[in-house]
């Protein structure tokens, strides 16, 4: 796929990743600081995956 | 009460900032949408692979899938699981197959191949019946079944009453699909798959942690049931013979949403909507695949941490049907085990973890509402009722058609005390018409009485079935009722069927060859072939693809599942045959290309 037309689902994935991000400050144990960065790392990746399809 | 969560602030803005995202991705497409109903039933038909398989696997589990699997787990055992496993043949025989010959048809629905494939009056009825049948009662069923799994989860996870939950929930799904068409369900499912799938393997792993490890895990198992590890069912007891027939039957035979004999349903509206026959063929393949050897396990491992923590589950599960349990375990029903674990996750996955639910509920409903309306408009409102109206005239009829079947599901949903009781019902009703389905495409005989005929006779062996002739069957043998109830369906179907198909005409030769010159079936097509000047579609590379891709799933997913349970020597060698699998499927993949490489 190589038009914009799936460009919305990489953003999705981008916005859902933000609140992992927050939450790995707001965490008070490390289990909940990796835990929240590697789902939020894997949102991103999935984002830039999505992302670098739509021909962007 | 076990399970019922406490919610941070924080999770519940994870909650309220996935509906919003979720919301808006819809809403971005509706205006694509309105472009026409091939926009907005079948994307344009330009779906990636990577697209539809996804939301194939995101449209296949309901919210209370996980809870129902872990269920399983601790009811029965890991091998209970083969209940589904055994639709895993149907699944790559339609990937091998059906999926390049359902994207060369050109069809909107699954029901619009009976206008490819037969003529007649016959025909045209044939069609329009299961336009309502499967647009209003089968899906109607479904949105049911789906929302009052939901209810179980509200009820189970969060301990709250789920009425307004559910309406919001609702209300936002309702207004996405509505406008949004295929794009904004496939695109929102992709997001919801990614969720339940992160959300549930971080929980599996810091189930694993607290338990204090896979080796714990099953040394804590193995103590209170070693059988309860065993990926095959032991011995020849019940579960042995259900999963048996199963493996043998189930596949071919029954009309399951998801796994259809032939391809059907949501996965041919997929597989119409790709790119191209390779975009089909590869999308349904990554469904299958992802379906079977990725999804199950972290379900799985989350049952298994709970019994190993909480032994009462195990006890609550193996005091037999109808016995009342004791004070001290009235709370460890299997269905509770899930949400059990939820207990150990932190702030913000928890939000996640929550939010897939959600996301797995909405999923659903999204395809059941676009699917539905696709065949009421396209098989019951085009052939039947249209009265001259243009292009976006006939979206805003798909719209008020996903609006018809929102309100009869929700209808459904609150008035069926047991949506699961008659779902059973509707799957056991149909449940001898899958030889049909996958020999219309190989057999140019069949007719459209042929699909009719087995559609009568599986609902008459089914009445027989459920006044005695099950139950007898059951004491002859000492088998399970239900599943011999199964073969009995399919196989009076069978007899029905096909000397009907003898004793009525077939298609006309104009049909047949129209038919064939778009399609290219293979199997057997009398001098159709020679008529329409076309070679004959042979179909080794294809089964031998069947076989080797089944042979990497399965030895994926067992070989997986053992290498968890510490089962290293079974491990390997499931691991080596699905590498032996992949092998035989890359040579199949590279004698295509040399093929088309020479015809160019």
């Amino acid at each position: 796929m190589t038009d914009r037309t799936v460009m919305p689902i990489a953003v999705g994935f981008y916005l859902l990743a933000v609140p992992l991000l927050v939450a790995i400050v707001i965490s008070d144990n490390a289990a909940g600081r990796w835990t929240n960065a590697i789902a939020a790392a894997v949102m991103i990746g999935l984002g830039v995956a999505v992302h670098r399809r739509s021909g962007s | 009460m076990i399970g019922a969560l406490e919610l941070s602030g924080w999770d519940w803005a994870f909650i309220g900032w996935f509906l919003a995202v979720t919301l808006g991705i819809g809403l971005y497409y509706s205006k694509r949408a309105s472009a026409g109903l091939s926009e907005y039933f079948l994307s344009g038909r330009k779906l990636p692979w990577w697209a539809l398989g996804t939301s194939m696997v995101a449209t296949t589990f309901a919210a209370d899938t996980p809870i129902a699997v872990a269920g399983f787990v601790v009811a029965a055992g890991v091998a209970k699981n083969w209940v589904w496993w055994s639709f895993l043949f149907g699944g790559t025989l339609t990937v091998f197959v059906f999926s390049r010959w359902w994207r060369r048809a050109e069809v909107v629905t699954e029901i619009e191949l009976i206008d490819r494939r037969y003529d007649g009056g016959a025909a045209r009825a044939l069609r329009g019946f299961k336009a309502i049948y499967l647009g209003l009662v089968l899906n109607a069923i479904t949105f049911g079944w789906v929302t009052n799994a939901m209810v179980n989860v509200c009820e189970v996870v969060f301990d709250i009453r789920p009425a307004l939950a559910l309406a919001v929930l609702l209300a936002l799904t309702f207004v996405y699909t509505m406008l949004s068409g295929l794009w904004g369900v496939v695109a929102t499912d992709v997001l919801q798959f990614a969720m339940a799938l992160l959300g549930a393997i971080l929980l599996a792993v810091l189930s694993v942690v607290e338990v204090g490890g896979l080796g714990e895990l099953v040394r804590r198992v193995g103590e209170l049931d070693p059988a309860t590890l065993e990926i095959f069912p032991t011995g020849w007891g019940t579960l042995s013979m259900t999963v048996s027939i199963l493996v043998l039957v189930n596949w071919w035979a029954v009309y399951y949403p998801g796994a259809e004999p032939g391809g059907g349903g949501y996965v041919t509206q997929r597989m119409s909507a790709a790119l191209d026959e390779d975009h089909a063929r590869k999308g349904t393949l990554w469904f299958i695949f992802a379906h079977y050897a990725v999804r199950p396990w972290p379900w799985i491992i989350v049952g298994l941490a709970a019994i190993a923590l909480e032994p009462r589950f195990f006890e609550y599960a193996r005091l037999g049907e109808g016995v009342a349990p004791p004070a001290d375990l009235d709370e460890f029903h299997q269905d509770k085990a899930y949400p059990y674990m939820f207990q150990f996750l932190p702030v913000g996955i928890l939000g996640l973890v929550v939010a897939s639910f959600l996301a797995a509920f909405m999923s659903t409903i999204t395809t059941t509402l676009n699917l539905s309306a696709s065949y009421l408009v396209n098989d019951f409102y085009l052939p039947f009722v249209r009265r001259g109206d243009d292009e976006r005239g006939r979206v805003l009829v798909a719209r008020v058609a996903v609006a018809v079947v929102a309100a009869v599901g929700s209808i459904v949903a609150w008035q069926m005390t047991s949506v699961a009781a008659g779902w059973g019902v509707l799957m056991q009703l149909t449940a001898g018409t899958g030889p049909v389905l996958i020999l219309r495409w190989l057999w140019w005989r069949v007719n459209a009485w042929s699909e009719i005929s087995a559609m009568i006779a599986s609902a008459i062996a089914f009445i027989f079935a459920r006044v005695g002739v099950g139950e007898w069957l059951a004491q002859t043998t000492g088998g399970p009722k239900d599943e011999l109830q199964l073969v009995f369906i399919a196989a009076t179907s069978v007899a029905v069927w096909v000397p009907v198909t003898f004793a009525t005409q077939p298609a006309s030769r104009a049909k047949l060859r129209a038919f064939y010159e778009r399609v290219r079936p293979g199997g057997w097509w009398s001098s159709v072939p020679d008529e329409c000047q076309l070679p004959r579609t042979l179909l080794g590379r294809e089964l031998r693809m069947w076989i080797a891709s089944t042979a990497m799933i399965f030895g994926a997913l067992l070989g997986l599942g053992s290498l968890l349970l510490l089962d290293t020597m079974w491990g390997v060698i499931w691991v080596c045959i699905a590498v032996a699998g992949a092998v035989g499927l890359r040579m199949g993949f590279q004698s295509e290309r040399a093929e088309r490489e020479a015809a160019q």
